[in-house]
């Protein structure tokens, strides 16, 4: 192509661009007349430029494996044993896995190189056994069984299941953290199952992370390296003959207790924390204690109070919010006693979930699928009845710490949070003892200010409705037309008050996920309507005060509470229920 | 990079600015090791809880190239461009040396760390871009070298419009054309296969 012509066709598809879509056929057909090609090829560009491209997103980011392969591994091709080394499986800090087959049970491994050190020091090495030993004794279909330990030229493997997948971190990047609550459920119940099997047995994996989850093809779960990974290279020999990592940090940073942080003994409620962030990023689509480096990331294990699943997710039920709380408490004692108890919290989750699914497809009858976006049924319902797409708002800790519209499955009370929290451990079908810590506080005490919240809507609607009666009896004390016109008056200004705020307790109850916006909404209407009301009761009381002062000093009292109450209680119930505002 | 590299880098993107085809021969590897050695400490990296986003790391080499400050705009423009171009060598050997993997279908490539995920959905075929590209060179250089420098480079469109010295709304209609070009190429050739 000559430089002349691709100069004409650059013009005309700028030119063509700059058309509205309908008329730049057209605009083409007539500038190309007479060159066919030339029309082809500036229609085809332009059909191109509304299509999605190869080159949207630079390279690195479209495919970060690249940056990856490369060099070549001198052991693939080789025999290590009884096992063959056929390729590379993954390499980086966590060391370097290969695919392998045994070639006795003709099957496919995962072989895992072992930091050379551990070879040296007989003391690790039995350690290591010991963990291998213990960790090859589980059997569970949602873990990678260990299947050896082998020494082969003085570097220890570790031999593992092989299991095709990626990992749950690669799920998690691709659905971009919009998974469908259902489905996270279901993966977490997975690990869960995973963790209490191993913990049963006395197995702590010690590092788990989404890294360490394996998401098979066919939608299975497993978890990779229980207990294994403080033995992982990069990790170097402390003074004590101790394993740990350069900066002491025996796991990563991101997903440590704060009692593994400390050096603290550790148990099984060690890896509930670490199952805790995993869940919270799965279902906020953000680390709960992200920070700029990890000493940030540390400090923020050890002092912060996550700030609720994230901005965006109002739809995420309420008890499994407290899943994720308790797991990510910061004293052990406040976590799940054993993870059997959390994994009958995350099943309890999960059989709420299908009810509303089932109850939600009943009721709406629209077809909408649970599965089928990231938003559950119910919340889709729940906005049609509400006939207004409610605004996500983007909230912080406390409103996301609301109950969510999985509440409306069962007869709402709004102290549930604190109620969970009063029963005992013992309790069988109870929710598990919420901990004591001040995350959780905050989160009892904001459920019971936004209890008070409600109350005063109610108690208010009531007080508006008696008010009533006093105006009807003064009706007969005002001039002629002015008692019916003043009696009616109240009853409309009466009447959208307690629609109002009556409306407001019910969104409040039952669709939390709206309240915030419907509040926005009727904030002006409620301050004109209580002012309304209080200029009204003020007229009445100057009109009849000459013949019956005692009633206009009542609806003088009346009007001065109903002010207070609009100007001073209310925005402070308001304020307390709702820091964000 | 140890700083008599770096002043190596500066000293060498100079000459090349002055179109000194030695030099260029000379800062090329310089720049080529010294994204691949990035590139290994971001697989190191990959360990860490937080990713480092790709883009981040190609950015902080350009920025270790370009640590002497002394260097005029000219010169700055010079290494981005010839880091762009070390960028997309890496790239394409190593989709090459995949491509090789799985032809031979010696390695069955799956993935256990992070890093290594090859997701088909997200997955861009580079050699194909790379193909094109090379044929779009012949048609018309600026935009080809564009699509070096936001594509394999990762450059934004303001800091392509300084490497290759012409304004942001020119880049942006390069870019449109380009793009449109090689996706149309791109089918063409999946297509005929």
């Amino acid at each position: 192509m000559d430089a002349e012509r691709w100069r004409r066709i650059n013009e005309l598809f700028h030119a063509a661009l700059e058309r509205d879509p309908g008329s730049r056929e057209a605009f083409v057909d007539e500038a190309c007349a007479g060159d066919p090609a030339l029309r082809t090829e500036v229609l085809e560009l332009l059909r191109m430029h509304s299509g999605p491209g190869a080159i949207d997103r630079p390279a690195v980011e479209a495919d970060p494996d690249l940056l990856l392969t490369g060099d070549d591994d001198p052991l693939i091709g080789r025999r290590l044993g009884p096992y063959e080394v056929t390729g590379l499986l993954g390499r980086g800090g966590m060391g370097i896995v290969y695919l392998g087959q045994d070639t006795r049970l003709r099957r496919p491994v995962a072989i895992k190189a072992l930091p050379p050190a551990l070879t040296h020091n007989d003391h690790l090495r039995a350690r290591l056994r010991r963990e291998a030993m213990a960790a090859g004794a589980l059997s569970h279909p949602c873990i990678a069984t260990v299947f050896a330990l082998e020494e082969f030229d003085q570097q220890l493997y570790v031999v593992q299941e092989y299991v095709p997948g990626r990992t749950l971190r690669a799920t998690m990047k691709i659905r971009e953290g919009r998974m469908a609550v259902a489905e996270i459920v279901s993966i977490a119940l997975d690990i869960a199952r995973a963790l209490a099997a191993a913990h049963a047995q006395g197995v702590l994996h010690r590092d788990l992370k989404p890294e360490n989850v394996l998401h098979t093809p066919a939608g299975g779960i497993k978890v990779v390296d229980f207990g294994l990974a403080r033995f992982e290279p990069g990790a170097v020999i402390g003074d004590a003959g101790t394993l740990t990592r350069p900066g002491a940090l025996p796991g990563t940073p991101g997903y440590m207790a704060p009692e593994v942080v400390r050096g603290d003994p550790v148990d099984a409620r060690a890896d509930q924390f670490s199952f805790g962030v995993l869940l919270y990023e799965l279902v906020a689509g953000e680390h709960p204690f992200e920070g700029t480096d990890d000493i940030t990331t540390v400090a923020r294990i050890l002092e912060t109070e996550p700030s609720g699943p994230g901005p965006a997710r109002p739809e995420c039920p309420e008890p499994l919010v407290r899943v994720i709380t308790t797991c990510l408490a910061k004293a052990p004692r406040d976590r799940y006693r054993t993870t059997a108890e959390l994994v009958t919290a995350l099943e309890a989750v999960r059989d709420t979930l299908e009810t509303l699914a089932t109850d939600a497809g009943a009721a709406a009858d629209t077809g909408v699928a649970v599965e089928a976006g990231a938003k559950p049924a119910p919340d889709v319902a729940a906005a049609a009845l509400a006939g207004a797409a409610s605004r996500r708002v983007a909230r912080r800790a406390s409103s996301s710490f609301m109950p969510g519209p999985a509440e409306a499955a069962r007869p709402p009370r709004a102290s549930d949070a604190a109620s969970a929290r009063d029963s005992t451990p013992g309790d069988g079908s109870s929710p598990p003892p919420a901990p004591a810590s001040t995350g959780i506080a905050k989160d009892g005490a904001i459920s019971n200010l936004r209890w008070w919240w409600q109350f005063h809507q109610v108690a208010v609607s009531v007080v508006y409705a008696l008010m009533l009666y006093p105006v009807w009896r003064a009706r007969e004390w005002l001039p002629a037309p002015w008692g019916l016109v003043t009696f009616m008056t109240a009853v409309a200004v009466v009447g959208a008050v307690v629609n109002l705020r009556l409306h407001l307790w019910f969104t409040a109850r039952i669709y939390p996920a709206q309240l915030d916006a419907q509040r926005r909404a009727s904030a002006l209407w409620k301050r004109l309507l209580d002012t309304a009301f209080a200029v009204l009761l003020l007229s009445v009381a100057a009109t009849i005060a000459p013949s019956h002062p005692r009633w206009a000093a009542f609806f003088i009292v009346m009007a001065i509470s109903s002010a207070l109450s609009a100007r001073v209680m209310e925005p402070a119930t308001t304020r307390a229920a709702f820091p964000d505002d | 990079m140890s700083e008599t590299t770096g002043d190596r880098v500066s000293e060498l993107a100079e000459r090349v600015s002055r179109h000194d085809g030695e030099a260029l021969a000379e800062l090329m590897p310089l720049v080529y090791d010294e994204l691949r050695r990035l590139a290994r400490g971001y697989v190191g990296r990959e360990r860490r809880a937080f990713t480092l986003q790709p883009t981040a790391l190609v950015n902080e080499a350009y920025l270790r190239l370009l640590r002497d400050r002394k260097q005029d705009w000219r010169t700055r423009a010079q290494v981005i461009g010839i880091a762009a171009m070390a960028m997309r060598q890496i790239l394409i050997e190593a989709a090459r040396a995949r491509h090789a993997q799985k032809r031979g279908g010696k390695l069955a490539r799956v993935t256990l760390d992070e890093g290594l995920v090859a997701d088909e959905a997200r997955t861009v075929d580079v050699l194909a871009v790379d193909d094109a590209l090379h044929k779009l060179a012949t048609i018309d250089a600026e935009q080809a070298r564009l699509v070096e420098l936001r594509f394999f480079g990762g450059l934004t469109v303001e800091e392509s419009a300084a490497a290759l010295g012409i304004s942001p709304a020119t880049v942006k209609r390069h870019w449109a054309v380009a793009r449109a070009w090689l996706q149309r190429e791109i089918a063409r050739d999946t297509d005929g296969r």
